[in-house]
């Protein structure tokens, strides 16, 4: 996969428009500067958009795309292109490709007539979609013919490559449409370059894996520094180097596990040891234990608990519940731990994360950050801590936690799915690893999880206690939707 | 067995402290079997750069050197080795549990490599001397396959 940056030109620089009004232009600079605050490295695609041109219908910016041209950057530009002259003046200065809009959608003629004179590999299709409909004209209207009609157009033309944006999704918390792409895998061969809503290295990660994906198209996320291209265009060189982990949890009091929403009507769920060796035959990742006894009387059973996995266990385990000290926490790596998840205490002394990473490494320590409303909360929710999730996270991160353990009270035993939105604020901010906690109810939500929310890992229990699932289906499943799994 | 969780100096120089180190290259040249395992592993090699600069065992040639690449260290997770040799019978491209900052990379007697954001070396063979960044005894099914190969060549 391609990436892509774009670069939306306005009187000889490269601007953003709010809302497409003119009158709102950020203006980042020449083109030449730009592409080198970006580090833009020679070969690359580029996507130029001449505003200028999209508003007076005649090409503008020429004089920067033959310079571009020049640079030994395969340009694809567009902007109001309406006519086999206007392409061919945009092909005389040295543009690679031409992305039409409403033309490709509404003309079919002259699409036609464009793709004879200059090659189907030339035409570059944008099609935006809202709500399952093409919008044309600025999005103002609807085209005259469905998704599925101007993609078999498209294809009987030879048009390898369709620039597709969801537009109910541009500049919206969840992030590229990825759905919309599944979906049109199944409809067209056609080859998408993606655009619209891409704010993170996770969201470029997650396009590439999509086996119809040939493009992803960046602007405001590079142009903000939120994306550094060399490191999307490492990690999308090998998407799926780095296995995704799929992590059972088990909530144990008195030395069983025990299930129940939201700490009522818990019930007996078995015996720690058993659950996790069957877990791990079924191809667990990992293995988390959550004492919620943990009370001081409790303490030493919890421990002998983990004694008794970690001796039975051959894949890794993070344990939490009641570490206040970093006493509690050399026990419980004493006991067999591999990391120690710490919750309560981390928030009334902070400093504990750093100690405990200086002491013990920061792979062994877990930041668990339970939210409710953005809010970070403790005692399983019954107290308001006062402090941003997302913010608490980027702050652990600082102090040395190696991964966020990030739990949604609202959805945790509703397998209403995870909180995408929650998931994308942390992981945005974060580079360590996240792993999304509370909501698992079906296959889709753990795909999503790592897909959208760009979580690292994914932890279920009762789904899994339950039997609902195993940990085979959900590994399965993912491979089968092109997200790599040991 | 040398196995291994800490920095690469500490564990040296205890090693040094209590004779080990002496005591390991004996055995070794008496004909002994040996498998490092994560910090063992890289206290194999002749010198190591976490913090400053340490000489090692010296019994498989090559550098210590931190992850270079853009992806966040330390490596904790699962990655896939391309491995050869008696070692990974059966698990040549296994996937194996690394919790690492620090790694040789095409070390001379490289016998399995990983990559993360960029090559390294995964596994080291020299005669009866084996190492393993990864940990087996965390691996799982292909972790517990390594051990078996070495018990069986051994």
């Amino acid at each position: 996969m391609d990436v892509i940056p774009s670069l939306d030109l306005l009187a000889g620089r490269v601007v953003r428009l709010t809302h497409g009004e003119f009158s709102t232009a950020r203006v980042y600079g020449e083109p030449e500067a730009v592409l080198a605050s970006l580090d833009v490295p020679r070969g690359s695609r580029l996507h130029v958009v001449d505003l200028e041109a999209s508003r007076s219908g005649h090409p503008v910016e020429m004089r920067i795309v033959e310079r571009l041209a020049q640079r030994d950057l395969i340009v694809q530009v567009g902007g109001g292109i309406r006519s086999i002259d206007d392409a061919r003046r945009w092909f005389d200065c040295g543009a690679d490709r031409v992305v039409l809009g409403t033309v490709a959608a509404d003309s079919p003629a002259l699409l036609a007539s464009l793709v004879d004179t200059f090659g189907p590999h030339r035409i570059v299709p944008a099609v935006d979609i809202r709500n399952g409909v093409i919008r044309v004209a600025g999005w103002q209207r609807e085209a005259s013919a469905s998704i599925e009609d101007v993609f078999a157009r498209l294809d009987a033309l030879g048009i390898p490559e369709a620039l597709v944006t969801d537009i109910s999704h541009d500049g919206v918390l969840r992030g590229p449409s990825f759905r919309l792409y599944r979906e049109l895998a199944k409809t067209t061969k056609i080859r998408i370059i993606a655009s619209g809503g891409v704010t993170t290295v996770s969201d470029v990660v997650s396009l590439a894996r999509l086996r119809n994906i040939s493009g992803c198209v960046i602007g405001k996320a590079l142009l903000e520094r939120r994306i550094d291209l060399a490191d999307a265009m490492a990690r999308v060189a090998m998407p799926n180097a780095i296995p995704e982990r799929i992590i059972p949890c088990l909530d144990v009091r008195d030395g069983r596990v025990v299930k129940g929403v939201n700490f009522v009507n818990i019930r007996d769920a078995g015996d720690p040891v058993e659950c996790a060796r069957r877990y791990e035959e079924e191809g667990a990742d990992e293995i988390v234990i959550l004492d919620i006894s943990a009370t001081d009387a409790n303490r030493q059973t919890a421990l002998d608990t983990v004694r008794r996995v970690a001796g039975s266990l051959f894949i890794p385990l993070t344990v939490g519940g009641g570490v206040r000290t970093i006493e509690d926490f050399r026990a419980m790596l004493r006991a067999g731990a591999d990391r120690v998840a710490i919750n309560t205490a981390a928030l009334r002394n902070p400093q504990l994360i750093a100690d405990c990473a200086t002491e013990f490494g920061v792979q062994a320590v877990v930041l668990s950050c339970d939210a409710k409303d953005r809010q970070v909360v403790v005692r399983s929710g019954k107290e308001d801590a006062s402090i941003d999730a997302v913010e608490w996270c980027r702050r652990a991160e600082e102090l040395g936690a190696g991964e966020i353990l990030l739990t949604s009270v609202n959805r945790d035993g509703t397998g209403a799915g995870f909180d995408i939105e929650l998931l994308r604020a942390v992981t945005s901010v974060v580079k360590i690893g996240v792993i999304a906690s509370g909501g698992a109810g079906k296959l889709d939500d753990f795909r999503d999880a790592i897909e959208s929310g760009g979580a690292r890992a994914v932890l279920a229990a009762s789904l899994f206690h339950d039997r609902v699932l195993t940990v085979g289906d959900v590994k399965r499943y993912l491979a089968e939707e092109g997200i790599p799994v040991r | 067995m040398l196995p291994g969780v800490g920095s690469f100096a500490a564990a040296m120089r205890w090693l040094i402290e209590h004779r080990i180190d002496a005591a390991i290259r004996d055995a070794v040249n008496g004909g002994a079997s040996l498998l490092g395992i994560c910090v063992g592993h890289q206290l194999l090699f002749d010198v190591s750069y976490e913090m400053g600069t340490m000489p090692g065992l010296g019994l498989v040639s090559g550098e210590i050197k931190k992850y270079e690449g853009r992806l966040p260290v330390p490596q904790i997770g699962w990655n896939r080795v391309n491995a050869r040799g008696p070692l990974f019978e059966g698990v040549e491209n296994g996937v194996f549990y690394f919790v690492n900052s620090y790694a040789a990379s095409n070390a001379a007697n490289e016998i399995a490599r990983a990559d993360y954001g960029g090559p390294f070396t995964a596994a080291v063979q020299n005669g009866r001397v084996f190492g393993v960044q990864f940990h087996p005894e965390k691996s799982s099914s292909a972790g517990l396959q390594v051990l078996r190969n070495f018990i069986a060549w051994t």
